[in-house]
């Protein structure tokens, strides 16, 4: 981890120095065919009277400046089209946008409009480019994700149509994470969740992002492992002129800030949110190559009884909390653009950096039944759980662009982010299994980062049947750290008369220790290029992708286990029960219980070509269509439960796939367009489903047995859209959908004592549903909503249904419906900003239930959130909000009965930015 | 296998791959079989058993054995027999959670003597044995159980559970299971034998668990019946039943060790489904329940809940810390009553309880809303049952127990008849396990606690 902060250091380091003075005003713009919407390549601008020029990239942008303030012409030239000139009027800071459509020099000249070309970022940009696309996709701006109070993009996406949360997992259009993938630049990023490969939206600043989409139809171009949709995040574009951003921000949390907190004292840098050693497993226990176990009389595997003793008694005995009061939270940010000289060419940068620190606390109710009589469910665990958690996000993106030649483009970017997690919980309450009373304390420190690298580079070549080739390396490494979660559990059947002392069970005096490190490579290879020169609307599409990728996760478990008959008073504080004198043959002596199966690695190898044809059938109809050809193996490296040798047993998982797909897009009128779209898709099974050894989730506590039979499940998609665009960002859009799953991999509970998980593929699965969606400006106000019904059902067979209660019932997490609504004020004299933001999900399914009990639906919440910005001269705006205003209660039910009840509190915030 | 990873692949490294594509992925991936049972020297005259016994097997008293890890009888389903000869030592081993599972369908004949009973045992020094030194004995049936058409069995260790009642495991005679009882994974400490789903065809006649972990022995449904049955020390219960079990039992005697101790008895029908049917509904004649009342650690000397049915006769249940006897569950009563009267499904009678905290739970506020209190079911005046002194002759003592009745001990009289014509149940007219003056526990126990 050290390493690691001297990275960051030496990163701001290096962007202290390249932060210089900025006095910018450029023109930047765009330069279209007027006939075809195409950008053009090359076309040179000229500031007329001035030393200043420009051409035009391979998006069709261009940008010159700085320039003093003033009135130019700007004259927009290129062989084979008339010349255009525009005027232009330059203000102090400003910049100015100004875009061209081109003619062709035998069309006859249309009028020429102008408009202020909006900047990336922006909604009506988003909305243009939404129209234009090939694909069905509902992308969140900038713009709009400045408005909001989301600090992540988990927070961000469930605003967008069809699109809901679930403790941090996007499920789109009703379908959960196995069928909802997660892209940064369109590259597949490294995951951080142990058991699962999917990726954690919560680790995704939205500052950072220049626009969130939704991907819900497929093209070839795209991974063939496509379900609900695909969440692309997109980092930010280069402003094109000099920029420098800085934002403070503060926040109180009604139910934390300033009240008690249980903490612990941690490291020296978990303030930033690394661990510095603190919590890392002693390196001798680190070191040793067997297990820390005691040795009986004829193994080699383990230590002596002095040897664990000793050991033992090198963990760092704190188990305990202690209270102090939680702070307000806090969050900085900055940025900085721009361009410099080097290497004899002109480079555009751009870097930034966020710290944020908060600290929550959560009070929740949390019940367990077993069944009753007459159907009814019985009470059977009644707990009071109390989190406390204190989580650090430090995070940084770097990108640089240059341009080779007009023709050609090199890209380079990086994105990191580190979340700390560090928790401390406490729960009390009655076991009814047990007949005990519990009291429950449970330290634990979670660390993820991601760092995703891309270099990517555009070529054109005009004269080459107008070919464009784009390709991308993008490596991608996910990490998790989770260093010694400690846990003490003490009880008592009868509080009155008998004091609670320290409970013989296995979490009790546990030591966990997690790692886990996920890398994946991708390249990407996309040539798109015009084979017919006569035939300018015949557009092929050829392209190739790999992705490598590969993951280890290991795990530790450790106990601290009372000998028989020891002497050592169990009613004591941990850290006198678990002192050195203590420890020992008889008093407690530490075992390793860790499984052979707690660790495990998995590779995914996946090569994939495709083609496409773009081709205008009718000036009015536009038809993608293609193949994909995708091959892809799955590994994973497990060990046999029960031997002691590590001979690992591989389970492997290969399929070769033809994936078709067709949009046809009939432009109705301009700005409106009808989509049709259908496609075959597939879902593949996760690492550890594949697996046939069984281990225990470190998170959910309950065993797991993986399938290698698991078939991968095929995905028939049906899209139908309706969208108009009117005016400036306004938008209606209706779409219907219908998605066939031949063999989905569902969760089967089988009937152990513990219900043990396990996967099978179920026949079929079916999912429709419909989504509204609306933007539209009233004056000074804008309102935006979108509304979802949706409908799923999954038939599970008697082999799939093992002890599940329902045979038929709506996929995990699909609510029935999904309502979003946004206004937003702006006033034009005072530039006043405010938006409130409505949000709510009908009831899903949490959690799929085992006979006798029901399934455990979570009740639906309504969340309103309102944010404020007052702009204050040029440079300042302030920014304040409330989030969950109604602070409602979130309710989990089973039966009718509450299972987990707790309320998150109201935050108020308050910011400053500054900009220049 | 812990050793730190770190894949820095190079990023030529991974054009080179990409740029071969094919040919690399094809040439990836292997698989290997099974580990067949591998039976080598080991260290000394341990031979050491590990993975599955696919074919019939022998282990001799000329030897000493070693599980290493989880070893296997027969493959789920197959007729595999392993047969150990009397008088037989087979370790478990400590760091790897050695235990013995014999699978649906194969049987474990182990047919010790009272002077060479087979004991399977820690592979510790005398003197450094604890309780969860290895795993334990773990028998899977293909009677019928009440959690399903069958069940998989916890840790991977296999299915159990089916039709046929009438199923035949083997036989345990004369066998010790000592010492054992390690986690198998989170919240799983294994018992000492698991009778998962056992059938009655299975001969079960003198054996003992001693010092284990969890429960001593745990019965998940299925119809075994048990007769001289020792359990010592055991961490958890000292007997456990659940899932349907309905079997028989006779001579069942159990002491706790109250450094860590639950119930006598916990017995269940099915802990999330009360109901459940088949019903556990064993019968029993002739236990004696000790506890260890003069330690934190000892409870209840019968826990009767989750719907369980039983006829328990001729029990003595003395000296638990919490009471004698508790009924839980609202299941648990109104199967055990008809509203106006007991109506037999739940009978615990011609017993004596001496000497617990109390002898019926009191003061438990769920009971006022159910048909009955514990109080008054075992005071019920046709269940008979007696509140004096057994009179045992050294019932207390660990390292060297007495359990029989002194003379001139009630024990000695008030005993409920057995079922007539059943030739499993031998007729006696005293009440708990032992007769006066005879105690079979002589030659083939142990006691030591360490």
């Amino acid at each position: 981890m050290k390493s690691n902060f001297k990275k960051i250091f030496a990163y701001l380091c290096f962007i202290a120095v390249i932060v210089t003075p900025l006095e910018a005003a450029v023109i930047t713009g765009k330069v279209i065919d007027s006939a075809t919407s195409e950008p053009l390549i090359g076309v040179n601008l000229i500031l007329v009277e001035t030393p200043y020029g420009a051409s035009t990239d391979l998006d069709g942008y261009y940008r010159i400046g700085p320039v003093k303030p003033g009135d130019y012409q700007l004259q927009a030239s290129i062989l084979g089209y008339d010349k255009q000139s525009k005027t232009v009027r330059i203000d102090e800071n400003g910049m100015v946008a100004l875009d061209f459509e081109m003619s062709s020099s035998e069309v006859k000249l249309k009028d020429v409009t102008i408009k202020a070309q909006a900047l990336a970022g922006s909604q009506e940009r988003a909305i243009e480019e939404r129209l234009q696309s090939e694909k069905i996709a509902d992308a969140l701006s900038a713009e709009e994700m400045g408005r909001m109070p989301d600090p992540d993009v988990a927070d961000v996406v469930r605003r967008a149509t069809g699109v809901s949360t679930m403790k941090g997992d996007v499920v789109i259009r009703g379908l959960g994470v196995r069928y909802s993938k997660v892209s940064l630049n369109n590259a597949m990023v490294a995951g951080t969740e142990p058991n699962r490969s999917s990726v954690s939206l919560e680790l995704f600043p939205s500052s950072m992002m220049s626009q969130v989409s939704v991907i819900k139809s497929y093209t070839p171009d795209q991974y063939g492992e496509f379900g609900g949709g695909v969440v692309n995040m997109d980092t930010w574009e280069f402003p094109g002129q000099r920029e420098l951003k800085a934002s403070i921000g503060t926040s109180i949390n009604s139910q934390s800030t300033f009240n008690d907190f249980q903490t612990y004292k941690g490291g020296n840098l978990d303030v930033l949110g690394f661990d510095d050693g603190t919590r890392s497993l002693p390196s001798s226990i680190e070191n040793l190559d067997t297990k820390l176990v005691v040795k009986g009389r004829f193994s080699d595997i383990g230590l002596t009884s002095p040897e664990v003793e000793n050991l033992g008694e090198s963990f760092d005995n704190q188990w305990s909390p202690n209270t102090v009061v939680a702070m307000p939270n806090q969050s900085y940010s900055w940025s900085v653009a721009g361009n410099m000289h080097g290497f004899g060419r002109k480079i555009d940068y751009m870097f930034s950096n966020l710290y944020r620190n908060s600290a929550t606390r959560l009070e929740e109710k949390r019940y367990v039944y077993k069944g009753g009589a007459n159907d009814q469910v019985a009470l059977q665990h009644e707990y009071d759980f109390d989190t406390y958690k204190n989580t650090v996000t430090l995070g940084g993106m770097g990108a640089m662009r240059t341009q080779l030649s007009p023709f050609s483009r090199l890209t380079f970017n990086v994105l990191y982010n580190n979340e700390l997690e560090d928790e401390t919980r406490l729960y009390t309450g009655y076991n009814g299994d047990r007949g005990a009373y519990i009291e429950d304390t449970r330290l634990r420190f979670v660390q993820q980062s991601t760092v995703t690298s891309q270099l990517s580079g555009s070529h054109a070549a005009p004269q080459l049947m107008k070919s464009n080739v784009d390709w991308r390396f993008t490596f991608s490494r996910g990490v998790r750290y989770e260093p010694d979660t400690r846990e003490v559990q003490y009880e008592s059947n009868d509080p009155a008369t008998k004091p609670f002392q320290l409970a013989d069970e296995s979490q009790s005096g546990s030591r966990i220790f997690n790692n886990l490190w996920d890398n994946s490579y991708n390249f990407n290879l996309d040539w798109g290029f015009k084979p017919v020169e006569e035939m300018s609307n015949l557009k092929l599409k050829l392209g190739y992708a790999g992705l490598i990728r590969n993951r280890e996760a290991q795990s530790r478990f450790f106990q601290f286990e009372p000998n028989s008959f020891h002497t050592v008073d169990i009613t004591q504080s941990p850290e006198k029960i678990f002192s050195a004198q203590n420890i020992g043959p008889s008093g407690f002596m530490v075992r390793e219980a860790t499984r052979p199966t707690d660790s495990y690695d998995a590779n995914h190898y996946m090569q994939a070509a495709y083609s496409m044809v773009e081709t205008e059938l009718h000036p009015r109809l536009r038809f993608i269509g293609g193949v994909r050809l995708e091959n892809s193996i799955q590994e994973v490296n497990s060990f046999e439960l029960f031997t002691a040798s590590a001979t690992p047993v591989t389970a492997r998982n290969e399929n070769t796939d033809i994936l078709p797909a067709a949009t046809l897009i009939w432009k109705v009128q301009d700005k409106m367009n009808l989509r049709f779209a259908g496609s075959q898709t597939v879902s593949r099974p996760d690492f550890r489903e594949l697996s046939e050894f069984e281990f225990t989730d470190i998170i959910g506590g309950h065993a797991i047995i993986g399938n290698p039979e698991l078939k991968r499940a095929l995905i028939r998609n049906l899209d139908l859209r309706w969208e108009a665009a009117h005016g400036l960002g306004n938008l209606i859009a209706v779409s219907v959908f219908y998605k066939h799953f031949i063999n989905p991999v569902e969760v089967v509970i089988q009937p152990t004592a513990q219900h043990r998980v396990s996967y099978e593929n179920a026949e079929s699965a079916n999912n429709y549903g419909m989504e509204l969606e609306l933007k539209q400006r009233i004056g000074d106000f804008a309102v935006s909503a979108n509304w979802s019904l949706l409908e799923s059902d999954i038939v599970l067979s008697d082999s799939t249904q093992g002890i599940q209660t329902s045979d038929h019932r709506p996929l995990h997490g699909q609510s029935p419906y999904l309502f979003n609504a946004g206004i937003s004020y702006e006033s034009p004299s005072i530039r006043t900003r405010a938006d409130l933001f409505f949000n709510i999900f009908g009831k899903r399914i949490a959690e799929v239930g085992s006979k006798p009990l029901p399934d455990i639906y979570e009740i639906p919440h309504a969340d309103l959130d309102f944010t404020m910005l007052q702009p204050i001269g040029n440079r300042l705006s302030i920014k304040a909000g409330v989030e969950n205003i109604l602070n409602p209660e979130h309710r989990f039910e089973q039966g009718g009965q509450p299972t987990h009840v707790y309320k998150v509190g109201r935050v108020f915030s308050f910011g400053l930015t500054y900009k220049r | 296998m812990f050793r730190k990873m770190f894949a820095t692949i190079s990023v030529t490294k991974v054009v080179m791959l990409l740029a071969i594509g094919s040919l690399m992925i094809f040439g990836i991936g292997c698989s290997e079989d099974d580990d067949p049972v591998s039976s080598n020297g080991g260290s000394g005259d341990v031979e050491i058993l590990t993975g599955t016994i696919v074919e019939n097997t022998t282990l001799t008293n000329d030897k000493e054995y070693l599980l290493r890890g989880g070893v296997f009888v027969g493959t789920n389903d197959g007729q595999v027999t392993l047969t150990i000869e009397a008088g037989t030592t087979i370790y478990g081993e400590s760091s790897t959670t050695g235990m013995l599972v014999i699978k649906r369908g194969a049987k474990i004949m182990a047919e010790g003597t009272a002077d060479a009973p087979i004991v399977f045992t820690s592979d510790k020094a005398v003197g450094q044995r604890n309780r969860g030194d290895w795993g334990g004995l773990i028998i899977n049936g293909r009677a019928s159980l009440n959690t399903g058409d069958e069940a998989t069995g916890e840790g991977g260790t296999g299915n159990y559970g089916g039709t046929d009642d009438e199923d035949n495991s083997g036989v345990l005679k004369y066998v010790r299971v000592e010492f054992a009882g390690q986690e198998l994974s989170p919240d799983n400490e294994l018992n000492g034998i698991a009778f998962q789903g056992v059938g009655r065809g299975t001969t079960v006649d003198y054996i003992q668990v001693h010092m284990n972990k969890d429960d001593g022995v745990e019965f998940f449904g299925g119809t075994v019946n048990a007769k001289h049955v020792v359990i010592t020390g055991a961490a958890d219960d000292q007997f456990d039943w659940t899932d349907g079990w309905r079997g028989k039992g006779q001579f069942w005697v159990c002491q706790q060790y109250g450094d860590d101790a639950d119930q006598g008895i916990e017995a269940d029908n099915n802990a999330d489904e009360n109901d459940a049917s088949p019903r556990s509904n064993p019968t029993l004649y002739n236990l004696t329940l000790i506890g260890d009342r003069q330690n934190a650690e000892s409870d209840i000397g019968m826990l009767l809940r989750e719907g369980t049915a039983a006829k328990i006769y001729n029990a003595i249940v003395m000296n638990f810390g919490d009471c004698g006897i508790d009924l839980d569950h609202e299941a648990t009563f109104t199967n055990g009553h008809n509203g106006t009267d007991f109506n037999g499904n739940l009978v615990v009678a011609n017993s004596i309880f001496f000497d617990n905290a109390e002898a019926a739970q009191s003061g438990e506020d769920d009971e006022p809303n159910f048909l009955f209190t514990t109080d008054e079911f075992i005071n019920n005046a046709n269940f008979s049952n007696r509140f004096s002194n057994p009179s045992l002759v050294d019932a207390l003592n660990k390292d060297n127990p007495n359990f029989a009745p002194a003379g001139g001990s009630p024990a000695l009289t008030g005993a409920a008849n057995v079922p007539p014509g059943d030739s499993f149940f031998d007729a006696v007219n005293y009440v708990g396990a032992f007769a006066q003056g005879d105690n079979w526990m002589d030659g083939w126990t142990y006691f030591a606690q360490q």
